[in-house]
């Protein structure tokens, strides 16, 4: 069990997110970036979907009430246990008592908003809908459905003395599978529905301006700032189904991302659709940043989808081959 | 687990690879393994790199390549001169996308780095010298 002994503004539970609920109007929600998460569990010899902590503010401070394995990966934020350095996307075992801290995160080599604090066994809520992520507009999954508060407890799936040995990290796919264009961050897009709609200048300025990530951006959306998109001729549409990674473009012109949190519906023209390979890299650019976008194609969209799988699968495998090894000897 | 089982454990691991040859240097003995399915040697042979007095030799725990810093910080781990405490990483060991932190064996000061960054290493090379 951990407490929370921060005022955690907005650090949620989260997973891997809810499929299959949009049909009912549920959006996925789960974890902005599901790699960094994902590596955390693999990492505890969790499972890949098991549910960690999103914290997107910082400090933040949890006080383990009983032993247990944890990993903290996605932003490197200067973690301390009872003051003692931590080092990024590795494994460390706590004893009861300690506390942990995560400090502002670090400029380094890879620059990211967002740390996930995973434990061993997972977070263990209740499973919601076949999620454990928390539902903010739903006030459902997660803990309450709401964000973390000061004094609240979280059990761990697995705790007690760690069976994984400490200081067995991974290097974060930002360095492994990096993409950036003129040293921004960049994802790859498809074009959307309504994307002929606009001019040649405006679809042109897209793809070769870098967009500022404003600070209107969160779970829900990413309100991003740049040249104008300007249609050819208005367009009215009807709501229609949306998921996130569609780039959404109101009236002014200003581009929407919908993330993790997004509403499952929406009648704002779409440009494009950032591959769901590359949202974990938009879900991590903090903001007052900059991030560029790439056309892509449908095949290229899943070969990146693959890379992602094959970055997972070759974690697992040299985890499991360490801990073989360290079990038979 | 008696040397002679851990000896078989290693030959049955060998056998079911595409290794060539396999050594592990102890203190004082180097033990070779080919695989032809029939030579294993012991090698006696002088102890390399002997601690001076109250220095200690941290060698690698395993095969890798040396990274003195975390490929996400700009700051080494350990520099020579710095104080360390018993269980503090020293130095990474990078086996492809994995990093396995090399802990120190005691409190001390770090005396020399004995691998660059980016040196493959074996197990049992020498990584730091920690002193007093």
């Amino acid at each position: 069990m951990i407490e929370i002994l921060s005022n955690s503004a907005l650090a949620t539970v989260q997973d891997l997110g809810r499929e299959g609920g949009l049909r009912w109007g549920v959006g996925t929600s789960g974890a902005m970036d599901p790699l960094a998460l994902a590596a955390g569990n693999l990492l505890l010899g969790n499972e890949e979907s098991a549910a960690g902590i999103e914290i997107p503010v910082f400090p933040f401070r949890v006080r383990f009430a009983e032993d247990c394995a944890f990993a903290v990966t996605g932003a490197d934020c200067a973690a301390t246990l009872d003051e003692r350095p931590l080092m990024p996307w590795s494994t460390y075992a706590a004893r009861a008592g300690q506390v942990l801290n995560l400090g502002m995160p670090q400029g380094g080599a890879w620059r990211a908003a967002r740390a996930y604090l995973c434990l061993a066994g997972g977070v263990d809520v209740p499973c919601v809908l076949n999620s454990r992520s928390t539902q903010l507009r739903g006030a459902f999954g997660g803990l309450e459905g709401r964000a973390l508060r000061k004094g609240d407890t979280l059990r761990a799936g697995a705790p007690g003395h760690a069976t994984r040995a400490t200081g067995i990290g991974l290097v974060p796919p930002a360095l492994v599978l990096p993409l950036q264009v003129d040293g921004c961050p960049a994802m790859r897009v498809l074009p959307a529905a309504e994307y002929e709609g606009y001019t040649a200048a405006s679809r042109e300025a897209f793809w070769t301006t870098a967009w500022k990530v404003t600070p209107q951006s969160d779970r829900y959306g990413y309100r991003l700032s740049g040249e104008a998109l300007e249609p050819i001729a208005a367009m009215e549409m009807r709501s229609h189904g949306i998921v996130p990674g569609v780039i959404q473009v109101p009236p002014g012109g200003q581009p929407i991302v919908q993330m993790r949190d997004a509403q499952p519906s929406g009648g704002y023209p779409k440009l494009g659709t950032v591959i769901e390979a590359d949202l974990w890299r938009l879900g991590q650019a903090p903001i007052g940043s900059r991030v560029r976008f790439i056309q892509t194609t449908w095949d290229e969209a899943v070969a990146a989808q693959g890379e992602i799988r094959a970055w997972l699968d070759e974690s697992r495998r040299l985890l499991e081959l360490r801990q073989g090894l360290r079990y038979a000897a | 687990m008696d040397a002679l089982e851990r000896f078989r454990q290693l030959a049955a691991w060998l056998a079911d690879t595409d290794v060539a040859l396999l050594e592990l240097r102890g203190s004082q003995t180097l033990l070779r393994l080919v695989r032809d399915g029939a030579t294993g040697d012991v090698v006696q042979e002088d102890a390399p790199d002997e601690a001076r007095p109250g220095t200690t030799i941290v060698p690698a725990p395993t095969v890798g390549i040396v990274r003195h810093r975390h490929p996400l910080r700009d700051g080494p781990l350990a520099s020579v001169g710095a104080r360390v405490e018993s269980g503090e990483p020293l130095a990474l060991l990078q086996i492809g996308q994995m990093l396995l932190a090399v802990p120190a064996p005691r409190d001390g000061v770090v005396a020399r780095l004995l691998a660059n960054d980016g040196d493959a290493v074996g197990y049992g090379d020498p990584l730091i010298e920690l002193q007093d």
